[in-house]
């Protein structure tokens, strides 16, 4: 940091210290929009980054801070790592189509600690473990990732040190997303303050959730990990330091990679999980927990073809393993419980629903990078520079090799329905689960169920706003219907990816709706129907040139009234669009590296990977709309 | 050359140059003193800050080092068996040579190296 920017941030700190917890940011008063919308619009963002304050991307050589990440959402190219001597990135990024919201959400376990190895002058600054952070920082991922509870000796009495210390990167976080929020009417851009409380258990499976803040009112310091280890701790430490201590603060909790769980992530008991699903515990899971994050870098976590489901589309970029531990330990991969994906979950709702009263899992979808290069809405297939979750530092230089594990992907992205892109109007939407997931593609989608939505509504003006008249959005609650036995209409749209700048837009296969419900003996039903496309449309891609072949949709529309429907028996239905096949981004990188899986010879060392029969070289990218629940009542 | 030479010679090159498999977090590919370095800067963490992954992962390198260090000494032994002591020179001589000349080629696989996931034998201890 120059001299200047170090005053300048120096001076923020310091206003911020004065000023008091929250104070110095506090509301969110702006201007009007001018676009207003009352039938909402489709937002596109990301609500999950890291930046450099994270421990895992500052130990991959990540130096993005947090305004660097909001100026990348916003458009700006920025320099990504590896650095030369001079301190001049060897990498730049710069998104085709700036984001409408954006959240920096770093891992809040151990702010302080990297924070303190970083600055010299600390004590921390020279104690053993941070000289091994500094000169061997894949060393040290393992060795802090896996610390925990206590902090370490060099936080002093009580970890205070380091907690202290963590106050610097959350106060910075601060500023950067109030910096970067448009309070002009023209309403370009969104930020959220958040962060990612990051519990793992047994075998490293996966309990992270990112918390989202509906303002610039948020608590002194995150809940994190080491300090509030289950769920439940978190939404108390919620309750407590936000919702009740500051009025107008609230947070959204939004779980992601359930797909590396272990099963826990949806599971009713269970190690380190907390308290026991009882009627209580699932209100406030639902309460807390309106989105789940069902698509990003580390794998998609909607389904999988042999847990419970006979849908093809499942195979979507799966994860070879179950949890952390098969990543790091290729002997102990398995493939896990069906309770890892977001459709059995739902499922299961259904039937704790039925027995508590309550829906534990009413929740709604949404995609995202989990970018550790400080780069959100980076999901383009045509990226090859990975993102490096937990990734291996790429040292001096940009080496010669896959930059991921193959088996990851660019991530997705979030798109809330709101009427204006300010942080309460999209917050509501998060809150009403009016939102969807996308593998990456700006498809539009939109979704109603209802008793009174027209057949012929395809057809005609006014889509959304008869869709809301005659029934509920994306996120929304069905109970009986009024007459007793009008039948249930589904109504999904959706446009293709229009593209833009180098990214190109995608013609659309198929519109399908999934159902999900409670038989009369209580067990979970599953049905995929394609209301609307094409699924033998012949499309394909040529994997050479990854030139798209084949013909498809510019936009999707039908009404499809549920012909199974029970008005006694408890569902739940979302929509999945797919695209036209393209190239996935490994088969992209394997052809720029020459790589001719034929020709051995041209299968270099770090480019194996490229030759793997199981890693398709091709996908379908698709949107997930958010779930409509069916509750007789 | 005297067996115990010849030995010593051959553990001593095989320990710096020869690529094993071992894991720390990461699998790599690197000569037993980069393991007996990486496990002693855990081990160092362990003694400043205690913790039970650091432990864990100081006691795998303990024992992987170990082990290869017991295959290695075993192995070398055995070639030092062989021939005349002219042979037995020649043998250490052209094997340590190899080894070396090999070294200096980046052929380590050193994922946990803040610097490069390959190395040569000048770049293990970056």
């Amino acid at each position: 940091m120059s001299g200047g920017l170090r005053c300048v941030a120096l001076a923020l700190a310091l206003g911020l210290a004065l000023a008091g917890p929250g104070a110095a940011l506090e509301g969110d008063d702006r201007t009007p929009c001018a676009l207003r919308d009352p039938q909402r619009r489709a937002w596109f963002g990301d609500l999950h980054v890291h930046t450099r304050h994270s421990l895992d991307a500052s130990t991959q050589g990540t130096r993005t801070s947090p305004r660097d990440a909001y100026r990348f959402a916003r458009g700006e190219a920025i320099g990504l790592h590896p650095f030369d001597a001079d301190g001049r990135p060897l990498r730049r990024a710069q998104l085709d189509r700036p984001l409408d919201f954006a959240a920096v959400t770093d891992h809040a376990e151990l702010f302080g600690e990297v924070h303190l190895c970083n600055t010299p002058g600390t004590g921390a600054y020279d104690s053993v473990m941070c000289r091994v952070y500094r000169g061997w920082p894949r060393l040290a991922f393992f060795l802090m990732n896996g610390r925990g509870s206590p902090r370490f000796d060099f936080c002093g009495e009580g970890g205070r040190e380091c907690v202290e210390a963590g106050l610097g990167p959350w106060r910075e976080m601060q500023a950067a997303a109030d910096e970067a929020y448009d309070r002009s009417p023209a309403c370009r851009f969104s930020s959220f303050v958040g962060y990612e409380w990051t519990k793992s258990v047994e075998t490293a499976s996966n309990l992270h959730r990112n918390v989202i803040f509906r303002t610039a009112l948020v608590p002194r310091l995150p809940a994190n990990a080491i300090d509030f280890p289950t769920p439940g701790d978190l939404w108390d430490a919620l309750d407590q330091d936000c919702r009740a201590a500051e009025p107008g603060c609230d947070a959204v909790v939004i779980p992601h990679n359930s797909n590396l769980s272990g099963g826990f992530m949806f599971a009713a008991e269970g190690a380190g999980i907390g308290a026991p699903l009882d009627a209580q515990q699932a209100r406030r899971r639902a309460a807390n927990e309106p989105l789940v994050e069902v698509m990003q870098h580390k794998g998609a976590s909607e389904c999988r073809p042999d847990a419970g489901s006979e849908d093809e589309l499942c195979d979507f970029e799966l994860l070879p393993y179950d949890s952390f531990m098969g990543r790091f330990l290729p002997f102990a991969r398995q493939r896990g419980s069906a309770l890892n994906f977001a459709r059995t979950a739902l499922g299961a709702g259904l039937a704790h629903a039925a027995r508590l009263g309550v829906n534990p899992f009413a929740f709604g979808l949404i995609g995202s990078t989990d970018t550790h290069l400080g780069t959100p809405g980076l999901a383009s297939e045509a990226w090859t520079g990975g993102h490096g979750g937990a990734g291996v530092p790429l040292g001096a230089a940009i080496p010669d090799a896959l930059l991921d594990p193959i088996e990851y992907n660019p991530g997705g992205l979030a798109v809330l329905w709101a009427e204006e892109n300010s942080r309460q109007s999209l917050f509501d939407a998060m809150r009403r689960r009016e939102a969807y997931a996308t593998s990456g593609p700006r498809i539009t989608l939109r979704f109603f169920a209802g008793f009174g939505l027209a057949p012929e509504l395809c057809g005609e003006p006014g889509f959304a706003a008869r869709g809301y008249a005659g029934g509920v959005p994306m996120g929304g609650d069905l109970g009986r219907p009024p007459g007793g036995d009008e039948p249930l209409r589904i109504a999904a749209w959706a446009l293709r990816d229009p593209g833009g700048g180098r990214e190109p837009s995608i013609p659309l296969q198929r519109l399908q709706v999934i159902k999900l419900w409670l038989d009369a003996a209580g067990e979970v039903r599953e049905r995929v129907v394609d209301i609307a496309g094409d699924a033998a449309n012949g499309a394909d891609v040529d994997p050479r040139s990854c030139e798209p072949r084949g013909e498809g949709f510019d936009q999707l529309c039908q009404v499809w009234t549920d012909p199974d429907f029970d008005a006694a028996r408890p569902a739940v239905y979302y929509a999945r669009v797919v695209q036209n096949p393209t190239c996935r981004w490994s088969t992209r990188a394997c052809n720029a590296a020459g790589i001719d899986c034929t020709d051995p010879g041209s299968v270099r060392r770090g480019f194996e990977a490229c030759c793997d029969e199981s890693t398709p070289r091709s996908i379908q990218e698709r949107a997930w709309s958010s779930p409509i629940w069916y509750t007789p009542r | 050359m005297s067996k115990r030479g010849a030995r010593w010679l051959l553990f001593a090159t095989a320990l710096l140059t020869l690529p094993v498999p071992f894991y720390l977090g990461e699998p790599e590919l690197a000569p037993v003193l980069r393991l007996a370095f990486l496990t002693g800067l855990v081990a160092s963490v362990f003694a400043a800050e205690g913790g039970g992954v650091t432990a864990l992962l100081a006691g795998l390198g303990l024992v992987q080092g170990l082990a290869w260090s017991v295959l290695l000494f075993a192995a070398a032994a055995a070639i030092a068996q062989v021939g005349s002591a002219r042979a037995r020179a020649a043998i250490a001589a052209a094997l340590s040579l190899a080894l070396l000349a090999a070294s200096f080629t980046d052929r380590y696989d050193t994922p946990l190296s803040s610097t490069r996931a390959r190395s040569n034998v000048l770049q293990l201890f970056q």
